[in-house]
């Protein structure tokens, strides 16, 4: 029994794996004709708008075969990228995927904070809201999330460092950490994280005011459910039901769309990132197309499409192991 | 996803705990402050789409133009101050007004008219056909839509028309995928049965027997997805990737991103301006959902 069970999960997960490839694929396709709809040649769009020696653009004409028929120019092309071949940046003078990679801590840093700040507060606050509906509270929390649904991320971010940083002068405003001092050891971890709080705090609030509503929505729906009369009726205490036969059932969409939002989070990332002059991907980003610099803007497109397939599949495995329901459809 | 979020759930259980006097009270509460809030989106729309009309006629300056020193505090003579090369920052919101609404609306109708063309394909056909469009949906759904709208107008060159192709063309699939599910439920019931049976053409049952039946979710959709379209717009602006013949919320935010320090005004007032007008849509989306379901509002 315990083995078809594991069975079932394996046989899931592996199919779910498998739908990745095409995607992927379809996501160069996407890429390939960018690269062909760019106005003039399409080496100016691999290139960036850098002057290249002539010699250097005969290469490029070569090496992606641009004078064949545009089928072949494609499995070229999808045969680079499958070797690991981003391309290289000139403005950078570093091939594609060195750039990206070494941008990614700060990304991963800022959106991983975000994301348990917006999914611990979210929940809790959502949790709170269920106990006492069409409450007072629970009244503020449906402004709230219309609220963060309504705000533009990087104005949210402009407002904090106005009140936080430039008016109360509580946290820095830019960077990642204090560019005049050399701090050491624990110093260095509480300077990171102070020049943290301000752009977490402006990128989760929007996921937060949707983790918070779904939560109290699926609370609401599974508290109606008979078995938690039955709980009830059976002389359960309060605490019991709503920990124990609610909040486990209630939690499993949150979990859903907490793990899709990964990707969106990365999205707004790149915004926040911009106003606070956070060294990661998004500000690599911007950076990238004021230089013009399209091999890294093609890069990062790829790179972020990769992780919200990979968000997306191991939301779907967790989800797979969480309800048994879903493996043996 | 937009409108699961927002929407009021049906009425919950009172938990056994107040008295029915108790919720009639809740309920009534309920409905006023769901009108209070539709009216208020309501009065927002209104507000900027008279901005949009009028606007060129009531700014008090020339957007373009320097009228000031630069960095004057909002106050007397210019409400919202000045900018950094002196241009009023009221005239110049009052103008980007114009821009956002323009984007928001006809990326939403291009959108919505892909959405409901596919949508219905799929949903009336099924089959091969809804196999294929809804593969395609699935996949514009996963990608991550602000980036590649960012790095197809960075490369292929911004432009206001391309602005909205670019927003139309990644906003589609939920609508499409709402269409489709009602095509599939409508499509089932008796009086499109009687349709076919009376031999009415595809094209009439389509669009005069279901697709008015599946016009009213997809209204109170367009309309919260006008708001979000606005954000993707400015979005891009913020980015340097406004049209650059036209003047946008988004890109007074840029501007105003490098004088925080000096200059609080360049970027509060356009940003305000943003936030109330996808409040506004968000709740007039809801206030839509409500009057057309009432199932969901009691």
């Amino acid at each position: 029994m315990a083995s078809s069970g594991v069975w079932a999960l394996f046989r899931h997960v592996a199919g779910r794996a498998g739908q990745i490839i095409p995607l992927l694929v379809g996501v160069l396709v996407v890429n390939f004709l960018i690269i062909h709809a760019a106005p003039g040649d399409p080496v100016y769009a691999l290139v960036g708008n850098y002057p290249v020696p002539d010699s250097y653009y005969k290469q490029m004409r070569h090496d992606f075969g641009l004078d064949k028929p545009l089928p072949v120019q494609l499995l070229i092309y999808l045969e680079r990228v499958a070797h690991g071949d981003l391309g290289y940046s000139f403005a950078q003078r570093q091939p594609v995927l060195d750039v990206i990679l070494h941008r990614l801590g700060p990304t991963v840093l800022l959106v991983g904070t975000a994301w348990a700040v917006a999914g611990v507060v979210g929940i809790a606050m959502g949790i709170a809201s269920s106990l006492s509906p069409y409450s007072v509270r629970d009244h503020l929390l449906t402004g709230f999330t219309v609220f963060g649904y309504s705000l533009p991320v990087f104005w949210l971010g402009q407002i904090l460092i106005l009140l936080f940083a430039i008016g109360l002068g509580w946290l820095p405003a830019q960077g990642m950490s204090s560019p005049r001092e050399e701090y050491g050891g624990v110093r260095h971890y509480i300077d990171v994280a102070r020049h943290l709080v301000l752009p977490a705090v402006a990128l989760s609030l929007q996921f937060l005011a949707i983790n918070a509503r779904l939560t109290r929505n699926s609370m609401l729906d599974v508290l109606k459910k008979e078995f938690i009369t039955t709980g009830r009726s059976k002389g359960l205490p309060e605490s019991r039901i709503i920990v124990r036969h609610a909040l486990q059932n209630a939690l499993l969409p949150v979990v859903t769309i907490m793990g899709f939002n990964l990707g969106f989070l990365f999205t707004g990332s790149s915004l926040v990132e911009t106003v606070f002059g956070w060294p990661g991907i998004g500000r690599l980003l911007f950076d990238s197309v004021s230089t013009r610099d399209y091999p890294v803007l093609l890069g990062i497109f790829f790179g972020s499409t990769v992780m919200v397939f990979l968000a997306n599949f191991l939301t779907d495995t967790a989800y797979a192991f969480l309800d048994p329901r879903v493996r043996y459809q | 996803m937009a409108q699961s979020l927002t929407k009021n759930p049906g009425p919950g259980i009172s938990l056994g705990r107040s008295t029915a006097r108790a919720s009639r009270l809740r309920t009534m509460w309920r409905r006023l402050t769901r009108r209070t809030s539709g009216l208020l989106g309501v009065g927002l729309v209104l507000l900027f789409a008279a901005v949009a009309a009028i606007g060129p006629a009531v700014a008090p300056h020339s957007p373009y133009a320097p009228i000031a020193q630069p960095f004057v505090h909002p106050g007397a003579g210019y409400p919202f101050g000045s900018d950094n090369l002196g241009r009023d920052v009221l005239s110049r919101a009052i103008y980007g007004t114009r821009v956002s609404l323009v984007v928001g609306l006809a990326a939403v109708f291009t959108s919505t008219s892909i959405g409901i063309l596919l949508g219905s394909i799929s949903g009336y056909y099924g089959g091969a056909a809804d196999a294929v469009l809804m593969r395609l949906t699935e996949f514009f759904q996963v990608l991550p839509r602000f980036f590649l709208a960012l790095v197809i107008v960075a490369i292929t060159g911004p432009g206001i028309g391309k602005i909205v192709f670019v927003i139309a063309i990644l906003s589609w699939p939920p609508m499409a995928r709402l269409v489709r599910g009602q095509f599939t439920s409508l499509s089932r019931l008796e009086f499109v049965e009687a349709a076919r049976a009376l031999g009415y053409p595809t094209s009439r049952i389509i669009f005069k027997q279901i697709l008015p039946n599946a016009v009213p979710p997809a209204v109170v959709m367009g309309s919260l997805d006008v708001g979000q379209a606005i954000l993707l717009e400015a979005g891009l602006s913020f980015f340097g990737l406004g049209d650059p013949n036209l003047i946008s919320w988004g890109t007074m935010l840029n501007i105003a991103q490098g004088f925080l320090q000096t200059a609080w005004w360049m970027g509060v007032f356009p940003g305000a301006a943003i936030f109330l007008v996808v409040l506004g849509f968000n709740l007039f989306g809801d206030f839509l959902n409500d009057l057309m379901n009432p199932r969901s509002a009691r």
